[in-house]
């Protein structure tokens, strides 16, 4: 009878390790689809990532590459202070950017980083006779008409795809409503590239891009 | 140990599926979002159906809806709405409230009034800024939800 009982119990444990073996090697198999799938994700999103990465690089390469044939042979200690410290007024066409040299700008995209390549976007871009005179009719409208009578248009400026506005108002509070419903009229994007006040004067800098492109920002 | 091993990866590349995931997550956000611009055109906005949001009144209101964003980089916008005569747009704004994006003015298709699509264009997203979708809805106009990739 014991013998029997011993027989038995022998069988019903390894019926019983065989079981437990079953299962984990089942639940192996299903955490290795599901860590196949995850990898599959994984290398997805990374190659998504990886490819914004690398039209960031691009732009931010490109907008070093403008540099340094503009600026290269510049004195490094001519320069101004750096991104971290930008001027609040930009730079005009003939010292575009002089506030960044090229080697510090990061790929990274802070404000002040934004401005320096639109800036030098702006100040590296041709012009284009045809769109520069259509889109400096069109501002000149839009502002004729939205512009508060207190307020003047300081430089207008249109190249292939940007146009560099610089605004003067007499205070903060004639800018906020123009800049709210003032450039409506305009097709295309436009950052605000600096507000600051001057003396007496409350400046905003604009760029407008042309329509359907962005602002190389 | 080697099953601990495999449960310590699936942990570790679902962490990392989950953060690039969210990294350039698609985000929806419902037409009740919106708000009106100015306190005295609250009473013209009334929530339609379960989430989308109306104007009851006889004339456009301006309607706003703010999203804070941390993702730096660009992101396309769009606003799915009722309509044939209501324009939107899209800004990143900074923090201090100013824009700094401006995005330009997208108008309904006109005709009908219909259930339609705006693209509202490509923001540009700095550190810690904030996209702000704008709406001049018209009256019997229902704004349905907008996005943001």
């Amino acid at each position: 009878m014991s013998s029997r009982l011993q027989t038995f119990l022998a069988l019903f444990n390894t019926a019983a390790v065989v079981g437990v073996l079953l299962a984990f090697l089942g639940h192996q198999r299903t955490s290795e689809q599901e860590l196949a799938a995850l990898k599959e994700q994984v290398r997805q999103a990374s190659a998504s990532a990886t490819a914004n990465q690398g039209d960031r690089r691009a732009a931010a390469e490109a907008a070093m590459r403008m540099w340094a044939s503009t600026h290269g042979a510049q004195n490094p200690t001519a320069r101004g202070p750096g991104p971290s410290q930008p001027k609040a007024t930009p730079p005009g066409d003939d010292a575009t950017g002089a506030d960044a040299p090229p080697d510090e700008l990061p790929p990274t995209g802070s404000f002040e980083e934004s401005r320096t390549r639109v800036f030098t976007a702006f100040a590296n871009e041709p012009v284009d006779n045809d769109w520069s005179g259509k889109a400096t009719q069109t501002l000149n409208e839009t502002l004729r008409q939205h512009l508060p009578s207190n307020s003047r248009v300081k430089a207008l400026d249109c190249r292939a795809t940007l146009c560099r506005v610089e605004l003067v108002h007499r205070s903060a509070a004639d800018s906020a409503p123009f800049m709210m419903s003032g450039l409506r009229s305009w097709p295309g994007a436009i950052f605000v590239a600096s507000e600051a006040q001057e003396g007496e004067d409350y400046v905003v800098t604009l760029i407008a891009a042309k329509e359907g492109t962005r602002p190389p920002l | 140990m080697k099953a601990f091993q495999t449960l310590a990866k699936v942990c570790a590349f679902g962490v990392v599926a989950l953060t690039a995931g969210t990294a350039s997550a698609w985000q929806y956000y419902p037409g009740s979002a919106f708000k009106a611009s100015f306190a005295g055109d609250v009473s013209c906005l009334n929530v339609q159906s379960y989430s989308a949001i109306r104007n009851d009144c006889t004339t456009a209101r301006l309607v706003t809806a703010t999203v804070p964003m941390w993702t730096v980089g660009w992101h396309p916008t769009s606003v799915y709405l009722y309509g044939n005569n209501t324009w939107c747009e899209t800004t990143t704004v900074n923090g201090v409230g100013n824009g700094s994006n401006l995005g330009a003015t997208t108008y309904t298709l006109a005709g009908p009034m219909q259930w339609q699509s705006l693209n509202t264009g490509d923001r540009y997203v700095w550190e810690d800024t904030a996209l702000v979708f704008r709406c001049n809805l018209q009256p019997g106009g229902v704004i349905g939800g907008f996005s943001i990739d």
